[in-house]
């Protein structure tokens, strides 16, 4: 093998250490929007026409509102609360990695009470909508996205 | 002044000594030579002439030395049966930092292709594993063309 093959093994090798993902230790970036879905008007945020696209496919509404967003540095086992209206509040916990997924529990409160609890497999860099709590004339949405590094 | 002998051009002789002429002819000058002094003597010197001719050219061919050629060829048709490496490189010429420019290029292609796809997971964005609610009702789906799942509950108190 000549002396050049052996620098562009070396190389290659270096770049695919350097490149591929590592979990290990890792914090978690968690971001949650808390969106107002009705039927009010044809308005959608202009931050929401990414999540917004694939929501329309599934759900009647035609208008999208972007009531909060919180950004959320974790670790793991690490708990993030974010206050939505009607006196609730979305605690959401990333516990550990499963291959290329976060797992997460999340649990909606109203006042004290716990309303729902749900234990998800989260894809890397990807994100779930949690809807259905009425909100004036329309309901809440919460888009959960997950990036672990 | 010489006498002068019609019976076969000079032109004819020049071809009968070329071993250019008809065979009946040929026959004929042939015998012709035996007779006539005039028309041997100028068989005799384009004889000379092209004997003279054909050593020239002899010694001149002689002179070629073929080796290097000979080489050169067996190379090339050794290298026509086997495309290397080296052929390859042979395109870009000398300069080791447009090799280099180009494998850089492929591997970093190459990486590019591999960390999308290999490291793309498939599946729904999110495997509900449990979900636990004492007051609303549950529905889990997802969105066919992104695969987005979405948790859907309805409280009912």
């Amino acid at each position: 093998m000549g002396k050049f093959f052996k620098i562009l093994l070396f190389i290659s090798i270096g770049c695919s250490l350097v490149t591929t993902p590592l979990y290990a230790e890792g914090t978690v970036n968690t971001n949650v929007k808390v969106i107002y879905a009705s039927t009010d008007s044809n308005h959608v945020d202009a931050g929401l026409k990414n999540d917004v696209s694939e929501l329309k496919s599934v759900f009647r509404y035609t208008s999208y509102r972007l009531i909060n967003s919180q950004a959320l540095r974790q670790q793991f086992n690490q708990q993030g609360q974010v206050q939505l209206p009607g006196n609730r509040s979305l605690m959401v916990t990333p516990t550990s990695m499963q291959g290329k997924r976060i797992r997460y529990q999340i649990n909606i409160q109203k006042g004290s009470k716990s309303i729902f609890q749900t234990q998800v497999l989260l894809k890397n860099n990807d994100s779930i909508t949690i809807g259905g709590p009425q909100y004036e004339n329309g309901v809440l949405l919460f888009n959960i996205m997950g990036s672990a590094r | 002044m010489e006498q002068r002998c019609n019976t076969f051009s000079t032109e004819q002789i020049s071809q009968f000594i070329d071993n250019e002429l008809e065979q009946d002819l040929a026959d004929a000058l042939s015998a012709h030579l035996n007779e006539c002094e005039r028309c041997r003597q100028i068989a005799d010197q384009y004889q000379a002439l092209s004997n003279a001719f054909q050593a020239h050219v002899t010694h001149q061919v002689d002179k070629i030395d073929t080796t290097a050629l000979t080489t050169a060829l067996n190379k090339a048709e050794h290298r026509s049966g086997q495309r290397s490496w080296k052929d390859l490189f042979g395109r870009f010429g000398q300069n080791i930092y447009l090799k280099l420019s180009f494998f850089t290029a492929i591997l970093v292609i190459s990486l590019v292709s591999f960390q999308a796809n290999w490291f793309k997971t498939t599946g729904p964005s999110a495997i509900v594993q449990s979900v636990d609610t004492s007051d609303a009702s549950v529905m889990i789906f997802e969105t066919q063309k992104e695969k987005h799942t979405i948790i859907w509950f309805t409280e009912t108190s």
